[in-house]
């Protein structure tokens, strides 16, 4: 631009200067020319001198000037032409660059973009792992929203609720569990967010499916990663079965308290019981031994009789303890067979008339045309000889003593009533207990242990037994007894 | 001689206590409930009694309150002869205010023995 200015602005310029000089050098020749020359012919010769001359001194001012301008030009192309190359040459190094580093550049970008894939498919992998992992886990497991809703759970939640675990999302728990349990629930949700942490909660109740449950929730808020409080996150405990142990492990825990308890018992009864007939044994033997010698004969058997008399009562006492333990301890079993109850019966009647009967009268009736029925003989036996004997036992007076025997509708009815010393009324509901006799018995012997007896034996059979009775009128056992 | 009284329901255990303390030179009475007992009692004022504790109706921690709390014979002394074995039930009976407890099956000798050392003790009270 420089150039092309300097070269415009000298063009106008020279132009200017060609004009002015021009026209002074015609103004001022001619002028000089008339006042030196008078002469017409030399004046005439010296004014086509004078304009040749003019022609000649232009066209060398218009050959510099132009040869000028031209060798300008030819270095400004010159320069020009030059600055292109190097322009060229510049740019072709540029875009070498520019295109190595692109290369570069993509290069760089590729193994990013392979890295984002792989760490892509990490990610992935890792959702899906998680994914498993949550929906193996046996413990049903939910997560909720802040608006109470369940947002995802995992297979074992679905199983707990009989639903589908797709189908479980967007439920509340209303819908899954009965309204006062959702209700509790609902209300500890809120606790939970206004009070974020931990919660454990424990519900009993009977599903929309009719099942009984017992179940735990394990409950927790989870922040989002901007600290913010995103939803609950729970397990649920289906303790049903372990309810259920524990309360069997209860009963069962009872039963044996009661049954220590009543072992006990009966242990420091019997304890109490054998020591009274080892007194007596012992006394006798010291009193022997004491004084004896001194002693008549018949004081000396006296007490060598009560020995005696006191040992037997010691091994049938021995014998009923022992009865009493075996069916406690449940190793009394109990046959049913088939058996002639008729028979049975009979052979009862002679075995107490073996004993010692003093004025007693035993009347047998039995209303039956069937004489079998389905019992174990060893424990019917049991029954009708202790209640017999003590039939004959507590009428010291004597009397008559009924046994009647129903069989109906498979249930054979049997009844032993006599005429002796009765129970009194405040003693006959522990009559059947251990060790527990009458008050009124006197020194009429027994163990207190016969009617325990009778009554367990009894109940083997699936049966019952009551009784009525009187003091000084006498007592009736009452005995019903399934037949098959 | 002084004179016992013997409580036990148990006619064999009164009569083998009374055989013992009559050759002894004791003179003896015997009961077989509370409620004879205390009227004997009251009746022959014994410088001993012994009684059982398990019997029907009135057990012996009742006979030895009705004692205590009769003037007459609030100051006789009593033992209590038990078949029961609890270390409890003995306790018990000294915090009821026995003489003793002698456990069954006693031995003659050694019952001899504590009833002849609570008559040293307290002549003043055996008439």
């Amino acid at each position: 631009m420089p150039i092309e200015n300097g070269w415009k602005n000298s063009a106008i310029k020279i132009s200017v200067i060609y004009i002015i000089i021009g026209s002074l050098w015609i103004l001022s020749s001619d002028k000089i020319l008339y006042e030196l020359i008078q002469n017409p012919v030399l004046l005439t010769k010296f004014q086509t001198f004078k304009g040749w001359f003019f022609i000649f001194i232009t066209a060398i001012i218009l050959f510099l000037l132009i040869s000028r301008d031209l060798r300008m030009l030819k270095s400004a192309q010159k320069a020009l032409s030059h600055s292109e190359e190097q322009y060229k040459l510049q740019l072709e190094k540029t875009v070498e660059e520019r295109t190595a580093r692109l290369v570069q550049l993509n290069e760089k970008l590729e193994e990013e973009i392979k890295k984002q894939k792989l760490s892509e498919e990490k990610i992935q992998s890792q959702v899906e792992f998680l994914r498993t992992l949550i929906d193996t886990i046996p413990k049903p497991l939910f997560i909720k929203s802040k608006t109470r809703r369940y947002i995802d759970c995992n297979k074992a939640f679905g199983e707990l609720f009989h639903r589908p675990k797709d189908e479980v999302i967007g439920l509340t728990a209303y819908d899954i569990f009965p309204k006062e349990v959702a209700e509790v629930n609902e209300q500890k949700d809120s606790e939970l967010f206004n009070n974020p942490g931990n919660q454990f909660l424990e519900f009993h109740y009977n599903s929309l499916f009719g099942t009984e449950h017992y179940v735990t929730i394990n409950k927790a808020t989870y922040v989002n990663p901007y600290g913010a409080l995103e939803g609950i996150i729970g397990i649920i405990e289906d303790i049903t079965e372990y309810r259920q142990m524990q309360a069997d492990i209860k009963i069962a825990l009872e039963k044996e308290k009661e049954l220590n308890s009543l072992k006990s018992r009966f242990i420091s009864n019997a304890s109490h019981e054998f020591r009274t007939p080892l007194t007596v044994i012992l006394a006798s033997a010291d009193l022997l031994e004491m004084f004896g010698k001194n002693w008549k004969e018949e004081k000396f058997k006296e007490h060598t009789s009560k020995i005696r008399r006191t040992v037997k009562y010691m091994i049938e006492l021995l014998d009923d303890v022992l009865t009493i333990s075996r069916t406690e301890t449940g190793k009394v079993t109990f046959r049913p067979e088939n058996i002639n109850f008729y028979n049975l019966c009979c052979e009862v009647i002679e075995n107490v008339k073996l004993r010692k009967l003093e004025n007693h009268e035993i009347f047998f009736s039995y209303n039956s045309p069937e004489h079998f029925l389905m019992a174990d003989e060893k424990l019917l036996k049991q029954i009708l000889l202790n209640l017999l004997v003590n039939s004959v036992k507590y009428s010291p007076n004597g009397g008559q003593i009924k046994f009647i025997v129903d069989i109906n509708d498979n249930i054979a009815s049997i009844e032993i009533a006599d005429q002796g010393i009765g129970i009194p009324e405040e003693n006959i509901d522990l009559l059947f207990e251990p060790f527990i006799r009458a008050e009124n018995v006197g020194n009429i012997p027994g163990t207190g242990l016969g009617l325990s007896i009778v009554k367990r034996s009894v109940e083997m059979h699936n049966g019952n037994i009551k009784l009525k009775s009187k003091v000084n009128e006498g007592t009736t056992f009452y005995i019903n007894i399934p037949t098959a | 001689m002084e004179k016992i009284l013997i409580v036990d329901d148990s006619p064999d255990i009164t009569t083998s206590l009374s055989d013992l303390l009559k050759e002894c030179g004791y003179y003896v009475y015997s009961a077989h409930c509370v409620e004879q007992g205390f009227s004997l009692a009251k009746q022959v004022m014994p410088d001993l009694i012994l009684s059982d504790i398990l019997m029907p109706k009135t057990d012996g921690y009742e006979f030895l309150k009705m004692l205590k709390e009769e003037e007459k014979t609030s100051n006789i002394p009593v033992i209590f002869i038990s078949a029961k074995a609890e270390k409890s039930e003995s306790l018990k009976s000294f915090e009821a205010g026995v003489c003793d407890f002698i456990l069954k099956p006693y031995d003659a000798k050694g019952l001899l023995k504590i009833i002849s050392e609570i008559f040293i003790k307290a002549p003043e009270e055996t008439s």
